[in-house]
């Protein structure tokens, strides 16, 4: 109990002088109406006067004093007793053994204390039920991994098992494909671009090269059937002769062609110097073209027949065709 | 077999030597987790959880003489993850101290035994009346003997915090004890 006014602490100061006669009277009054109207401290001056009921032994004055004053000590013994272990060094101090021995809830905090404090540390172990340890084993050998295992594999572990780890992965690798070669803004880019060209080209000449293909097919498969698909090499070796023979004999055709046109262009315009020079040239062509056919000029490049004319590159497929048949 | 070398082999994978270290450590796992929750049930589950946890993070201790501020931290972490989800749940019935609960004996004869396990009783039933950081302080430095460095480092609170909260933990623990009867009528 604390006082709950300022005229209870004015009043506790007057008290002395209160006791011993020495207030002036208008002081006095005002004490004594205080003491009326304020039940604590009426019981106070009671029991100082000695006139109290409680005043046998039950009534502490102290008690009635310190509600008054700074209240009871009780928090600074507390403050003793919980900062005293097992030494219990409070118990040294006589003023706080003398609060203890006034104090009842103190002295029931410092029973339970004393017996309390002992005992926690014990506390810091108990045994489970017989099962426990059967319990762990089997829930730690169900969570699969392994104790030491690293941090790296756990970590992959449990990506892996993530519901969205597929999405996840799928996400990444299509990411990392457009950064490789999807973006504009990559070098890799370029590199696209011309393959991609490139692709365009073979297209291109891919109808020309299939009808090569089907006309050297159709020369070659005679020849297949007349080894019975049993010699390849110099099937091969014959397919490659047909081809030289074919070009050489287009080249020389396109020569007499030539000489047969600049031949008759001379006898139109009566120069016959530069037709008998024609007809020489003519002649050696179509020997040449004759040795072409034939496979006389097998393996020799074609030269023309001298007369300033260089080598032709080979003709379309049906020149060659026909020159060959 | 020390610990050094039982931990060595447990992050080898050796199962016996995880058996003797579950052996050697359950009583106070199982201590610290019935501190918390307060009921042998839910400290049953708790303390094997934090075994698995245990168990699954033990290649992370490399210092033999950390291991059991580690394993306490861990059990801390999973009491406290324990306690969350029995408030988020609806209780299904007030939590019970169970009387049934095997606390360590001492060696005491029978009347002193029966004594020591009543106090134990009280005390662990004046803890369920603790706010929770006391609790946390009389669980961890009263019982389990932890610096109040550790704690600090533990409950993420400074060192004035808990020195100033340990003996306040003390005193209302006592107050618990007596409001439940555990004063001097109770030892009379």
């Amino acid at each position: 109990m604390r006082p709950t006014t300022s005229r209870c602490r004015a009043w506790l100061d007057a008290l002395a002088d209160y006791l011993d006669d020495d207030l002036p009277p208008d002081e006095r009054r005002r004490f004594e109406h205080h003491a009326s109207v304020c039940p604590r401290c009426a019981a106070l001056l009671a029991t100082v006067r000695g006139d109290s009921p409680h005043c046998e032994g039950t009534f502490d004055v102290a008690e009635a004093v310190l509600a008054h004053t700074s209240g009871p000590a009780c928090c600074v013994v507390e403050r003793a007793l919980a900062a005293g272990d097992e030494s219990r060094p409070h118990a040294a101090d006589p003023l706080v053994r003398e609060h203890l021995a006034h104090c009842p809830p103190c002295r029931a905090l410092e029973e339970a204390l004393a017996w309390m404090v002992p005992l926690l540390p014990e506390m810091g172990e108990a045994q489970p039920d017989a099962t426990f340890t059967a319990d762990v084993l089997r829930a730690t050998r169900a969570c699969g991994s392994a104790p030491g295992r690293s941090r790296l594999t756990e970590w992959w572990k449990q990506a892996t098992s993530a519901p969205l780890f597929q999405w996840q992965a799928a996400y990444v690798g299509a990411a990392f494909l457009v950064v490789l070669g999807g973006s504009p803004f990559t070098p890799a880019h370029g590199v696209r671009g011309l393959l991609a060209g490139a692709f365009a080209r073979v297209e291109e000449r891919l109808p020309g090269a299939d009808a090569l293909c089907e006309q050297l097919a159709s020369r070659v498969s005679p020849v297949w059937a007349a080894t019975g698909g049993r010699v390849r090499a110099p099937a091969e070796s014959l397919v490659g002769e047909i081809v030289r023979r074919s070009r050489t004999a287009a080249g020389a055709a396109d020569h007499v062609w030539s000489d047969i046109q600049v031949l008759t262009g001379a006898l139109r315009d009566g120069e016959y110097a530069l037709a008998s020079e024609g007809v020489r040239l003519l002649r050696a062509d179509a020997v040449s073209l004759w040795k072409a056919v034939r496979g006389g000029e097998v393996g020799a490049p074609f030269t023309g027949g001298g007369t300033g004319f260089e080598p032709r590159a080979p003709r379309t497929n049906t020149r060659s065709a026909s020159a060959t048949s | 077999m020390d610990l050094v070398e039982l931990l060595r082999r447990c992050r080898m994978g050796d199962e016996l030597a995880w058996e003797a270290l579950v052996r050697r450590h359950q009583a106070r796992v199982y201590a610290i987790a019935y501190g918390y929750v307060g009921d042998e049930e839910e400290a049953h589950d708790a303390a094997q959880e934090v075994f698995v946890r245990v168990y699954q993070k033990i290649h992370t201790c490399r210092d033999p003489e950390r291991f059991l501020p580690w394993m306490i931290r861990i059990a801390r972490s999973v009491c406290v993850d324990h306690l969350r989800r029995a408030k988020a749940r609806p209780p299904a019935h007030d939590v019970p101290v169970d009387d049934a609960v095997d606390l360590a004996s001492s060696g005491l004869d029978p009347a002193e035994q029966t004594m020591a396990n009543a106090r134990r009783r009280l005390i662990h039933r004046a803890l369920r009346k603790l706010s929770e950081i006391s609790r946390e302080i009389i669980v961890l430095k009263e019982m389990q003997g932890l610096p109040q460095e550790e704690i600090a480092s533990l409950l993420r609170v400074p060192l004035g915090t808990v020195k100033s909260r340990a003996n306040r933990a003390r005193i209302e623990l006592a107050r618990a004890v007596v409001a439940l009867g555990g004063g001097p009528e109770h030892e009379a």
